[in-house]
This record gives C-alpha cells, structure tokens and sequence, in this order.
C-alpha cells in the first residue's frame, strides 16, 4: 500500500504541476462545452415570425398572439416597409401579412387570403418548421371561419343576425380550440417509482456531453499514459523494476493513476455542463459502471499503445487519431443513425458508441434490463481485452537502460 | 564474496552482446567496468540488477543465485543509470521519499535516509525545488542519491558523471570513495579513465562482449607494457596523412580524435620526430605535442585499438 500510495501521490502531483494538463483537462473541455454544447442551446433554433398586421382588429390581434403560444415560436410585430428588408437579411424566418379587411372577409364568410413569405435562405430545419406553421394556420383559420358561420347560422335561426363582435369572438375561440387540439400529442413519460416523471430519452445537449466526455476521456488517458514513455525515456521504469516492488504492483499502481485521471476528466466535464451551462447528465449506478468500464478499456488500449511507439509525441498523436476518428464513427458529435451504414457497423467496434448506447438506455430508466446489460456486457468485453493486453505487454516489455 | 558473475552470455536475435562474462566482487571493492561504446557493459549490468534474464550463466549475491532469489538482490544492489531517472515535477525530497518507499522504507527510517541522502548530495538547502529547475549537476548528483537512499551493499552506477560540471563531478567521486571506504561495494562504469583510476582497485575492460583485460589496475596497466602515448594536435587530420603516419611501423595504434592524432610508441623521442617529419610532408604541423606514461588508456588503447570515446551503438 506504501507503494501504491507513493506512485499515486507523486503522479497526481506531478499531474497538477504540469500546466499544459491544466489546459487539456479543464481549460479545453469547458471551452469545447461552451463553444459546442452551451452558446447553441442558448440560442434560439426556433421559427422567427414577423408580423405585419395592416388589420388591426381583435381576429388579426389573436392570431399573432396564437403564433407566440406555440412552442420553438417567436412573434415580432413589424412594419410593411422593413418586412422585405427583414426577410431578405434573415432576421426573420417568416413574415406574415394580415392584410387590411382581413376580419370584415372572414365574418362575411368569403375565404381569407393571407400573405406568407419564407426566408430565401431559410435552413431546411426551419423551412420544415414554417411549412407546418403554415398548415397550423390554415387549420386555424378554417375552424375560425367554421366558428364564424356556426354563430350566423344560430343566430340567424334565432334571433335575424349577430353582432360584430360577437362574430369576431367566434372566430377567435374557434381558432383557439383547434390550436389547443395541437397539443394533445405530448413526448411520451414514464413514471419512476418515486413519481418522478422521466423522459425515455437524453436530450441532444445532454448526449453531446457525454460524447465530449468520453472523447475527452480518449485524450486525457492518452495523455498520461504518455508519462511511461517518459519513465521509459529517462531510466525511471528501470530504476523501478530494479526495486524490490513487484513488476505486477507497479504495473497496477499506474493503471489505476491513469483510471483515476480518466474518472477525473470526467468529473471535470460533468461539473462543468451542470454548473456551466446548465446541462445535468444522468450520473446513476448504472452509468458509473458503464463509464468504469469504459475507462479501463482506455486505459488498456492507451498502455498496449504506449509499449507499440517510441516517444510521447506519437503515443498522443495515436491518442488524439483515436480520440477524434472513434468518436465520429461511435456517434459522439451526431446521432449515429444519420451515418451512412457502413460507419454505423463501424461502430459496434468502438466502446464509445457502446457506452452511449448504455447511458442512454440507462438514463430511460431501463435499469436491469437487456439493453443495457448488453451495453455493459460488450464494454466488460472491450475493458478485459484491451486491459489484460495491455497489461501484459507493459510487464514483458523490454528494459532499456 | 559480496557479487559473483558466471560465463554471462546474451545474445539480441543474431547478435551476441556478451558472450562469457564473469565477474567478482569482494566485499568493500571498488571494481571498475571498461569498454568502448558497443561493448556489453549495459547488457552487463542489466544482467547483474536482474533486468535482463541471461541466455547462459548464473549471477550471485552473498551466495544467493539471481534466478532463484532475484527479490534479494534488488533489495541489496543500488542502481544509478546513465540518464537522470528521477521525477522532474516533483521536488528532491519528493523525489527521495519515492524511491525510498519503492525500496520498502517507512516512517522514521524512510525520513531519516531521505535526510542522508540530500546531505549526501549536498541538496539540504534545494530540497523543495524541483528536480526540473535543477543544473545538470544538482539532478546527477540526486541521482546517485536516490540509488543510495535504501544503503545499499552493492552500489551499480552506470556513467554517472556525463555531461556535468567539475565541480559536481568531484562531489559525486568523493561521495562514492567515502561510501566504498566505509564498505560499500561499488561497481563503476565509465568513460572517463581518470575517474576508474581514482576510483577503483579493479577494473574490468569488455570489448564486443568479451572481458579482454581483467584485474588490479596496475596489473592492467602494464598490458600495455612500457609504451607511451603521444598526442599530437592539429589543424586538421586528413585521411592519407593518417595513412602515411600509420604506415611508420614504430608508431602502433594510430588514431585520430577530432584534431588530434595519438599513436603509441616504445620510445618517444625519436617517434614524435618521424611523425612530425611524416606530416610535414603532408604540410602540417603540430600545435601541440604532449606523451603520457603508461596509464589505463594506453592499456585500453593497447587492447582494443581504440580509444574509450570512440563512437558505435551501446549494446
């Protein structure tokens, strides 16, 4: 345990005086957590709809407001003249026009004609959006207009024609109650035994930081690893197994250095994204174990790695290949079923990929269930190949004085 | 008999690197390792620490074999490698409390060997800087240190002066005379004949692979029988006047050494004459002259036809 304690202590503390580990373990991931992760989810992804309202009256009034109910919606009143220049310079993403008379149409029961223009350089995201904001309109107005001649027809039957306003009121609850039918469809939730309601799935943010953090965790493991290059450069790995400390105790002392580095960089990231930008990763039993599993599976591969180069250069430049190229195949950055096939049978090869599949089955609450088992099966897999081989080319590695 | 090395062989692939070494070492000795770059001194040494298995022979400490107790010797043989193996971002103290608990020390005894250590090493007062902001000097010096701080019987150190200034140099040698005084057993490789000499009252020379000189330094010295070496400095060296002076049956083991040219000779005198007449013709002419008496480098050099810093790849 001495030993154990002194490898320990000694690597921790020369981890921490190294500055450049400052920036490769906290500076850049919080950057990369930032840039990546944090300033798009504060972004608005939404429809931008600017509104020109040349009717102003109570049924042109409620339908900007209905818009601005909807969610990813925003409404922004704007004048005829700056709406061509709003369009064209993409500040809005739709304008709509409610032309004057538009009200007077609509209660004498003529069909009404609205103006809809979309941004040239609309994105196909926000193209798809405004065509089904479109569509939501259309319904709208068609059960407005549907509430309009429901309330001629009752109260011409009873008492030979209703008021204006009263017409206007119509419409207005009508368009109301077919905008709220839109919101019968809710994401799907399943109850925890506590009661907590859980969503089935992690949230793209939350998906892009576990990504970050085990592509992370590819550099930061690499990373130290590299130092028994250097004990190998210096005479130090000699010196060591020239001690009376068994080869198989030293050998195990650094493996759990580089573990603990691996968890550290992890803890680094997860703290970040909590208290950063806001982002709460699932950190239960289940995902402990996963990323236990994943960690030791780097850290096998970054010590069968460091007995193949010759110096820390190429032992990180291997790592960053790896770090990067596994984490695009395994779906870190992006979904992996918008990767073309070949790439997604790729990735059952990459314990990325496999502990993103677990966090995800285990953030669903499907706790003891095969989908995850089958996760933490394949990692356990991947964790005693790349453990034990790297392991035992460390311990029959050649000596060199 | 504190170490015993019998017909030690090894071979890397088709390479022999040393082939039927054997070695003693009394208590107390001072044994000095020789041998030109290539010559099977650090695949020697690996042997004796019990970092490389020998393909043939056996190695003894206290009577104890390697083979069957290897854990007895790396507790009881202190190493000092050729380069600086000690932990840069960690302080000298740091660095010693390490290697002092890798060699099993604890508490009281581990705080008390760390404190000999760094008087040892004259780095009392730079005990909590680190080893990185250390003179090339000061990390030699913690090197031999950190090899020391279990008090070892055998104390291996494998050049442990190069690149370093005098003055460090002369500490570490006086260090290592003190200690073997005192009854430590040293066994010493360098390039620096001087420093064997001081050191030692053995010395072994390995030449590919092969032990070709082994007893007291003076029994080595006189190998090289009452011939003195002279050096002759120059301009330059040109191949054909190497040629031309090599040609001169008198003047044995040519060689050149950047702008200097040694050779051997029975009597001095009259061979700086032939040679001074020889390079003349080629139109060069001496610097400097200087002839040393018969010492341990006209003995390697008598023995190997080379001198101690020749180049070529360790082996």
């Amino acid at each position: 345990m001495m030993v154990l304690g002194g490898i320990l202590s000694g690597f921790l503390r020369g981890l921490v005086r190294n500055r450049s580990n400052l920036l490769w373990m906290v500076l850049l991931p919080l950057v990369f957590l930032l840039v990546f992760i944090g300033i798009p989810e504060r972004s608005f992804h939404g429809t931008l709809v600017g509104v020109v309202d040349q009717d102003h009256t109570p049924v042109s009034g409620a339908i900007a407001q209905q818009l601005a109910r909807l969610p990813d919606t925003r409404v922004q009143a704007v004048n005829a003249g700056d709406a061509r220049h709003l369009l064209q310079t993409s500040q809005v993403t739709v304008i709509l026009t409610l032309p004057p008379g538009m009200t007077q149409r609509a209660l004498a029961g003529q069909p009404l004609r609205l103006g809809w223009d979309v941004a040239p350089d609309a994105g196909a995201a926000s193209g798809a959006d405004s065509s089904q904001l479109a569509l939501d309109l259309r319904a709208w107005l068609t059960a407005g207009e549907t509430a309009v001649r429901a309330a001629t027809q009752q109260h011409t039957t009873a008492a030979g024609g209703p008021a204006a306003e009263r017409l206007q009121q119509a419409f207005v609850q009508g368009m109301a109650r077919a905008a709220a039918t839109g919101t019968v469809l809710q994401p799907i939730t399943r109850l925890t035994v506590s009661g907590q309601a859980q969503t089935t799935d992690i949230s793209d943010a939350q998906r892009a930081v576990i990504g970050l953090g085990l592509m992370f965790i590819v550099f930061t493991v690499f990373g130290s690893t590299g130092h028994l290059l250097q004990l190998f450069a210096s005479g130090s790995w000699d010196r060591l197994l020239a001690s009376p400390t068994p080869r198989w105790l030293l050998i195990t002392s650094y493996a759990l250095c580089f573990f603990i580095v691996g968890w550290l960089q992890y803890a680094i990231l997860y703290a970040g994204a909590r208290w950063l930008i806001g982002v709460a990763v699932p950190l239960g039993a289940m995902q402990v174990l996963i990323l236990t599993l994943f960690i030791l599976a780097i850290c096998g591969l970054a010590l069968c790695v460091s007995t193949l180069v010759r110096s820390v250069e190429l032992h990180m430049a291997a790592g960053s290949f790896i770090a990067v190229a596994t984490s695009m195949l395994s779906g870190a950055y992006w979904p992996v079923d918008i990767e073309p096939g070949w790439m997604q049978h790729l990735a059952w090869f990459m314990p990325q990929s496999w502990a993103l599949q677990g966090f995800r089955a285990a953030a669903a609450g499907l706790g003891f269930t095969s989908a995850v088992w089958l996760s933490v099966g394949v990692l356990a897999v991947f964790a005693l190949a790349f453990f034990a081989a790297g392991v035992l080319r460390l311990s029959v590695s050649r000596t060199r004085i | 008999m504190v170490l015993e090395a019998r017909s030690l062989s090894k071979s890397y692939g088709n390479k022999r690197a040393v082939e039927d070494v054997s070695l003693t070492a009394e208590p107390g000795d001072a044994l000095g390792l020789l041998g030109p770059n290539g010559a099977g001194k650090s695949t020697t040494i690996l042997m004796l620490v019990g970092l490389l298995e020998p393909d043939e022979g056996d190695v003894w400490l206290d009577g104890r074999s390697i083979r069957q107790d290897p854990r007895y010797f790396r507790q009881h043989i202190g190493l000092v490698p050729q380069r600086i193996a000690l932990y840069e971002r960690l302080t000298a103290e740091e660095n010693l409390r390490f290697w002092g608990r890798v060699y099993g020390l604890t508490g009281k005894a581990l705080a008390a060997q760390v404190e000999w250590c760094l008087e040892l090493a004259g780095l009392t007062e730079h005990r909590r800087e680190r080893v990185a902001h250390f003179s090339a000097g000061m990390q030699r010096r913690l090197n031999v240190a950190v090899g020391l701080v279990h008090r070892p019987k055998l104390l291996i150190m494998d050049e442990p002066t190069v690149g370093i200034d005098p003055q460090s140099r002369g500490h570490i040698l006086d260090t290592v005379r003190r200690l073997n005084a005192e009854g430590m057993t040293v066994l010493y490789t360098s390039h620096y004949m001087e420093e064997v000499e001081y050191l030692c009252r053995r010395v072994a020379i390995l030449d590919h692979g092969q032990v070709i000189a082994y007893g007291s330094i003076d029994d080595v010295r006189r190998l090289a029988g009452a011939l003195s070496t002279v050096r002759l400095t120059l301009p330059e060296v040109p191949e054909d006047a190497l040629a031309a002076l090599r040609q001169n049956l008198t003047l044995r083991n040519v060689v050149a050494d950047g702008n200097t040219v040694l050779f051997q000779t029975q009597e001095a005198g009259p061979a700086i004459a032939r040679a001074v007449q020889v390079l003349a013709d080629h139109g060069l002419h001496p610097a400097r002259i200087d002839v040393d008496e018969p010492n341990l480098e006209a003995a390697f050099l008598h023995l190997t036809g080379r001198r101690l810093r020749d180049g070529g790849e360790e082996a």
